[in-house]
């Protein structure tokens, strides 16, 4: 497949994915339940004719978005009967295939009723937002992979704030998608979270790295080499009760470094 | 090479435990989310917002 028509299948289904989220995010309110949101993200996504999925969407609401739960991670992330309360902290997130092309979109926001915190929650941002430039930069730069990560862990550090990325699953702030479509891609949906397209192309990822030496398909402390692809890339801080990220595309060719949405939670221009 | 070897091996150990935790999660997963799927999916579901 040439090289254009891939980054335009990925940034249509990153298109997909944001416009879902978002429309379900500026309804969000005090009162709704994560699950009743997911309901609600899952009918948007099956109006754009979704069926297959790197996750499906997951809301997480208040303390829940900085992740300090015990036990493992896919479980917990789950969406529960827990209810947004005033002035507390949201997270969206959801990563459909269309038409055989991977997507990653989250979205952070704030419940109205606390103006304290909808300032706290906006300085967040405007870190999240600081950070998104300076992956650009780092990426451009001759930084590898683990030092890409060290960056944004120190600068969200230095800022203050807590890193909560490094508490997902192989502690990733990215992770790679090249690759697709795959002979996994069409897998059925089983259950909520984490689906085969996702668990399946990672393994596989990971023993043709070890085995014939493909790129490494995630963005985390121990990843080889450089940045090189795509990238789904989700920087997620926290500070007190609140967490905030971002998912965005990277994508970092020879002699081209852009986010296919340059703004924070921006038009995916492609 | 013979440096790099603790290295390369350390680094299959974690992406292998990557791949079995994730395995297993991805079960853990399924179980608890088996009766929740139905009512994320059904087009109802939200009627009483």
């Amino acid at each position: 497949m040439m090289r254009t028509a891939y980054v335009k299948g990925i940034a249509n289904a990153q298109r997909v994915a944001r416009e879902a989220v978002l429309c379900v995010a500026e309804n969000v309110r005090p009162g709704d339940s994560e699950r009743q949101v997911c309901a609600r993200l899952e009918r948007e996504f099956a109006k754009a004719r979704v069926k297959h999925w790197l996750h499906t969407p997951y809301a997480w609401w208040g303390e829940r978005t900085r992740f300090d739960w015990h036990g493992t991670w896919e479980t917990n992330a789950l969406p529960t009967d827990r209810v947004l309360a005033e002035g507390e902290a949201f997270v969206l997130d959801a990563a459909p295939i269309v038409l055989g092309f991977p997507s990653d979109f989250a979205f952070s926001g704030c419940a109205t009723g606390q103006p304290e915190t909808t300032v706290k929650h906006r300085e967040l941002l405007e870190q999240l937002a600081q950070i998104k430039r300076d992956i650009l930069t780092w990426s451009a730069s001759e930084a590898g992979n683990a030092e890409l990560c060290r960056e944004v862990a120190h600068g969200i550090e230095s800022a203050g704030s807590d890193v909560i990325h490094t508490r997902y699953p192989a502690q990733v702030l990215g992770h790679t998608l090249e690759g697709f479509p795959n002979w996994c891609t069409g897998a059925p949906r089983i259950g909520t979270g984490f689906q085969l397209p996702l668990l399946l192309t990672y393994a596989s990822g990971l023993v043709l790295h070890h085995l014939a030496g493909a790129p490494y398909p995630f963005l985390n402390a121990g990843a080889p080499g450089r940045p090189r692809g795509l990238y789904a890339v989700e920087p997620h801080l926290g500070k007190g009760t609140l967490g905030a990220k971002f998912e965005s595309v990277l994508l970092v060719d020879e002699g081209e470094t852009r986010w296919l949405d340059p703004e924070l939670f921006g038009e995916v221009t492609g | 090479m013979a440096q790099n070897e603790p290295r390369l091996r350390a680094s299959l150990l974690a992406d292998l435990r990557i791949i079995v935790l994730g395995t297993w999660a991805f079960f853990l997963q399924l179980l608890r989310s088996w009766r929740l799927t139905p009512k994320l999916m059904d087009q109802h579901d939200d009627e009483q917002r």
